[in-house]
């Protein structure tokens, strides 16, 4: 049907084939209350259950084991599981600009994808709060972290970014989590009114809260609604500087950079649009949902990709120019030692992909293929993981005395973690995507009433 | 006519926003007050068209926010300045610029969770139970079903001149809610 509009010589729409009312209710609802879900939707569920049971295993076996299990020593005290920390929350800010930046925007093109995208940065923001804790040594004692009034333990302290940084992942989530179910509240009441069993209404009905889409209802939700938005934009931006602020407050050479909290956002954005689109193009085919998550919404988001990453790669050569200008011979070295040293192979590995990537996304022909898209999002995930592993341990690598030198490669528990987060993190996309609905229905019904309206004389 | 009160009102469902829309000017140009209407989306000022004015959740956002900013910046102060003070090699115990970032981040959760909660409670959400959800033609299943109803205490309620009025404005569907 999408084909036989462009055949027109009509550009893909935000909502193709114009679907009449109620059928896009049906459509979304349809893909987790319908009865029959295709067979390699479960066997995917498999696959990446399986891969959470492997994180499950390899958390066990480090807090049972000690940290030693772990390819951390000093002075790499920072390894495989900060990069990951910085990678997941990179990954979820993707779904807070989707959400609330695009929504503040009137971008309406967010509608069909801003449900995942919220799930994903609450799932993606829930993984990356848990590493700094398993990296602790002595994990027992991560509640040190809370401002607690006893007598047993002092305060945290004010002044240091691993105290801000603990208050803004905190935040984060809980911000998340308020304007992902604020955003479910309307959508919960159509799966209560459509389902079938007692059960599911009872549930659904539940979450709902009630909620019957009286006209005064909407009105103070949508001033709610905007106004968490207008919330969660500062805080999404402060969230990926604070976490640059733990590294560039301490002086360690490769860390110590003002360039980090700008650089550090839009790196955040980079792998998170690729994240978005890593869900987006499977989700699309397998569902046959191609007339709500058009070529248009896989087009802009590569956009977005190519922007953020051209501000990444900027980023990499003013790092670079900076370390030789300032004349500090540690700094310069650092450098070197990052694009020569040992950890060279990484290193060009990480500005292939990242900087690389760009050239296709730049051409129109290739952010129209989906599958192409898909492929440069995964390589664009690998990229953003391998450049946050860079900064961690390849600083640390290449400190101020050539004494205190060392290098360090992940050991299978780090591996473990590495694959077993990501399995945790698609085994949970599946279930919401069987439990709850995918796309928000209420603003994608909202926004064919729109077009309809404007396709009328 | 004698059972009025135990009903709760008439429902009339139309299959577009704008049928909906006609229906609400008309009833509230012949002076009908207790009205409500149901849509599976929200309709651009519908609202206003029903009576409501600006609703006070942005000042309890904002009330939120300064709270939550205040009260982490409180605690940051307090326990530096007097619950336990530990001089460092003389610097400041009162360093206020470090102390922004915790409290800014606690003003946005504040002013984010007032958002939430302060919508829900002047919405007197959660209410499982409701009136319209007796009547069979209610349901937010599919997104072409606009309700209105109008309250059996509004001073104007006639059933049988309402029915009529609703047959003209096009409703697909009209029906006593039970209370």
């Amino acid at each position: 049907m999408a084909s036989d509009i462009r055949a027109d010589g009509e550009a893909a729409g935000l909502i193709e084939g114009r679907p009449s009312y109620g059928d896009l209710s049906r459509e979304i609802a349809g893909v987790s209350l319908g009865t029959r879900r295709p067979r390699f939707f479960w066997l995917g569920f498999a696959f990446f259950f399986l891969l959470a049971l492997l994180f499950l295993f390899s958390v066990t076996w480090l807090l049972a084991i000690g940290i030693g299990t772990l390819g951390l020593n000093i002075p790499l005290a920072w390894g495989v599981p900060i990069t990951n920390t910085v990678w997941w929350i990179g990954i979820g800010h993707a779904g807070t600009l989707i959400s609330a930046i695009l929504l503040l925007l009137r971008q309406k093109w967010r509608n069909s994808i801003n449900r995942f995208a919220e799930a994903m940065t609450l799932f993606a923001a829930s993984i990356a709060g848990l590493f700094p804790i398993l990296h602790l040594g002595r994990p027992w004692f991560a509640y040190w972290l809370l401002p607690l009034p006893v007598t047993h333990m002092p305060w945290p302290q004010w002044r240091s970014p691993l105290t801000w940084d603990f208050f803004a992942i905190a935040t984060y989530l809980t911000v998340s989590l308020v304007f992902w179910y604020m955003g479910l509240i309307p959508d919960l009441a159509t799966f209560r009114d459509r389902a079938k069993s007692r059960g599911q209404q009872i549930v659904y009905g539940v979450l709902a809260l009630g909620w019957r889409g009286s006209v005064f209802h909407w009105a103070r939700y949508e001033e709610a609604y905007y106004l968490v938005a207008a919330l969660a934009t500062p805080l999404v931006v402060s969230v990926h500087s604070v976490i640059s602020l733990d590294f560039t407050v301490a002086i360690t050479p490769g860390y110590h950079s003002t360039i980090f909290p700008p650089y550090f956002v839009a790196g955040a954005l980079y792998s998170g649009f690729a994240m978005v689109l890593t869900i987006a193009v499977p989700l699309r085919s397998a569902f046959r949902l191609e007339n709500v998550i058009t070529e248009k919404h896989l087009d802009n988001g590569a956009k977005v990709m190519l922007a953020s990453g051209a501000i990444v790669a900027y980023a990499y050569v003013n790092e670079a120019f900076y370390a030789w200008y300032s004349g500090d011979e540690v700094h310069r070295y650092a450098m070197w030692a990052r694009a020569f040293g040992p950890y060279a192979p990484t290193f060009w590995v990480m500005i292939a992909a990242n900087i690389g990537s760009l050239v296709p996304l730049s051409f129109g022909a290739v952010r129209r293929r989906p599958w192409v898209l898909f492929a440069i999002a995964l390589v664009i995930n690998l990229g953003m993981w391998l450049e946050r592993y860079i900064i961690v341990v390849s600083s640390l690598a290449r400190d101020y005395l050539p004494s205190t030198w060392d290098t360090t490669t992940p050991t299978w528990t780090d591996y473990g973690l590495i694959f077993g987060s990501i399995g945790l993190f698609f085994a949970l996309m599946f279930l919401l995507v069987r439990l709850l609905p995918l796309i928000t229905i209420y603003e994608v019904a909202e926004l064919a009433h729109e077009e309809e309206a404007e396709a009328a004389p | 006519m004698s059972d009025q009160q135990e009903q709760h009102g008439l429902l009339a469902v139309f299959d577009e926003p704008e049928a909906l829309e006609r229906a609400v000017e008309r009833l509230r140009g012949r002076g009908f007050t207790a009205l409500d209407a149901f849509t599976p989306f929200p309709v651009e000022g519908l609202a206003e068209k029903l009576g409501y004015r600006r609703s006070r959740v942005p000042l309890l956002v904002l009330i939120g926010g300064i709270v939550g900013f205040a009260s982490v910046f409180w605690l940051e102060a307090w326990s530096v300045l007097v619950n336990y003070p530990i001089n460092v090699g003389g610097r400041p115990l009162f360093s206020w610029p470090a102390f922004i970032i915790p409290a800014f981040e606690g003003g946005i959760l504040g002013g984010s969770l007032c958002g939430l909660f302060g919508m829900l409670a002047l919405n007197r959400l959660p209410k499982l139970y409701h009136p319209v959800f007796n009547a069979p033609s209610f349901s937010l299943a599919r997104d072409d079903r606009f309700a209105l109803l109008v309250m059996s205490h509004d001073p104007l309620y006639d059933r049988t001149k309402l029915r009529r009025l609703f047959r003209d404005l096009g409703a697909r569907a009209i029906e006593e809610v039970a209370p």
